[in-house]
């Protein structure tokens, strides 16, 4: 089904660190280092503050954290040294405190993934939809994985503005899946590299709530998936919440793309996205019951 | 003629996959439950006859389906056609892999003591060295959180089982009351009358090697193997 679009396959094995994953849904921790972020607002910029959230988001069931030093939102420049300077040496020390754990640095700039592999990390998460083309020849170069973004051909850090597209799953399949190819063809192992739609980045609501209702047509393309919900925008407009009120609703659409198939969920709510997707997991068929004994014995 | 017994429980619980993850004392239990059967496998027979409560008394294919898809949908396992009753499939699954042919016999759960005893003195007749599993369990009503609940009675019948199933003691399986029985949601009352009419003939080293109910019905897992002294006048 993916060969079209040229992804592995359907359910085929996603590869994290030495580690190969099936249809088992997994959970990316959001570990912000930043002091601006839209949800934390600078809670763990703080470096001992940001080592207790790893520690807390591995105890929660976190598969994969994701260390970003820069907010997506448009805001206080971060140059290059400066972002290396948040996130390079917390890799470092989160890889000597959690040797196994798969770390996934947020980031869209080579030079920052080039530092942040060497430091340990495992996967660049590419949010800005390939801004820097050389953000995936580091990637092959560290033998790393990549997560291809659509974020519509805006530049980092923008918003959306008056966008429309003529549809916009396909305009999302079309740009995360020619990402990927390129990745495979500067040689990051195809196992590796997954998509994103990005939701609220160059879309309205509405947008996202497209992708979100089509998901598994971008899980048919082969390539695995990753969805980052969390609390964001489309989530507060579509309920008519606050930040700090979107917990449920994050909840509900990463069912609902769990259903369809997505294989990781990016999440600063660990606990219940955990349990939330383990659960759809089960039911799926994907995931085997903890403890099935009832009404058997 | 028989040279030896396993019995085990009938519980659906212990078909392949259907826990889900490994459920640790579904585990213990079928650890146990195939120890027993390894035993009646290695006393050199020549097949093994596998009896367990059915809708009827009669043989099923030994091939036949396993019901875990009725039991356990999901999907990679759909509902069979044709599947075999719980118990004897309970019991091939705790047999397999078996060097030696076996077959299946059901035993009409409700029928009577008398016709219990019939079914099994068939088995006994049969040529050649037959092992028996016996796929059979307790009350089902041992406590408030048991599938039937409590009923005070259940203690008593089930240890009269078990102390039965530990010391060889046919008589006292055979003089079970099925009306008793089931009211106490034993489910393995007929083939233990079954078991213990093919049994009646001879003298037997048991051995009691599992007897809980976690939950909430009583499973016993026990062997029976005939004494050397009556296998010299069983050659043949």
């Amino acid at each position: 089904m993916g060969e079209a679009a040229g992804g592995p396959g359907g359910g085929a094995v996603l590869r994290l660190r030495d580690r190969e994953f099936g249809d088992e849904p997994l959970v990316m921790a959001i570990v912000n280092r930043t002091p601006d972020s839209f949800y934390d607002r600078g809670a763990t910029f703080a470096r001992e503050k940001a080592l207790q959230r790893v520690d807390e988001v591995v105890a929660e069931g976190a598969d994969i954290v994701d260390i970003g030093g820069v907010k997506a939102a448009p805001g206080t420049e971060v140059d290059v040294a400066e972002e290396i300077e948040r996130t390079a040496p917390f890799v470092a020390e989160v890889r000597e405190r959690h040797p196994d754990l798969i770390i996934s640095v947020d980031t869209w700039r080579h030079e920052v993934g080039r530092e942040v592999c060497q430091a340990g990390a495992d996967l660049l998460n590419d949010a800005w939809g390939g801004a820097d083309p050389k953000l995936a020849e580091v990637a092959a170069e560290y033998g790393v994985g990549l997560v291809c973004t659509h974020a519509g051909g805006l530049r980092p850090r923008t918003r959306p503005h008056r966008v429309a597209y003529r549809d916009v799953v396909a305009d999302v399949i079309e740009r995360t899946t020619a990402l990927a190819r390129r990745a495979v063809e500067v040689g990051v192992d195809p196992h590796r590299v997954l998509i994103d739609p990005g939701h609220d980045f160059a879309k309205n609501t509405w947008h996202s709530l497209e992708v979100t209702r089509r998901l598994h047509e971008l899980v048919a393309t082969g390539w695995p998936v990753l969805v980052s919900l969390s609390n964001k925008d489309f989530v507060g407009e579509s309920l008519g919440l606050p930040v700090a009120e979107r917990m449920y609703g994050t909840l509900a659409v990463s069912a609902l793309c769990a259903w369809q198939g997505a294989r990781v969920f990016r999440a600063h709510n660990v606990k219940p996205t955990r349990q939330v997707v383990d659960m759809v997991a089960v039911t799926r068929g994907v995931r085997p019951p903890a403890r099935a004994v009832r009404g058997m014995a | 003629m028989i040279v030896a017994v396993a019995c085990v429980p009938q519980a659906p619980l212990l078909l392949p996959g259907v826990t889900g993850r490994p459920v640790p004392e579904v585990e213990e239990l079928r650890a146990a439950a195939r120890a027993a059967i390894r035993d009646v496998v290695e006393a050199g027979v020549d097949e093994i006859v596998v009896l367990g409560a059915a809708p009827a008394s009669r043989g099923y294919p030994p091939d036949a389906p396993a019901p875990a898809g009725r039991i356990a949908p999901a999907p990679d396992r759909r509902p069979e056609a044709d599947p075999l009753p719980v118990a004897l499939a309970v019991g091939r699954a705790l047999l397999e892999p078996c060097p030696v042919p076996w077959r299946l016999e059901g035993i009409g759960a409700d029928e009577p003591a008398r016709a219990a005893a019939e079914a099994g003195e068939k088995i006994a007749a049969r040529p050649g060295r037959t092992g028996l599993v016996v796929a059979a369990d307790g009350s089902a009503r041992r406590g408030e959180k048991a599938p039937g609940y409590v009923d005070p009675r259940a203690p008593e019948t089930d240890a009269r089982i078990r102390d039965a199933l530990a010391g060889a003691d046919t008589a006292a399986l055979l003089g079970l009351d099925p009306g008793r029985c089931a009211e106490l949601l034993i489910a393995g009352r007929a083939a233990w009358q079954a078991m213990a009419a093919a049994c009646r003939d001879g003298e037997w080293a048991a051995r009691l090697r599992y007897a809980a109910d976690p939950f909430g019905v009583a499973y016993f897992v026990a062997t029976w193997e005939r004494r050397p002294a009556n296998r010299e006048g069983s050659a043949g």
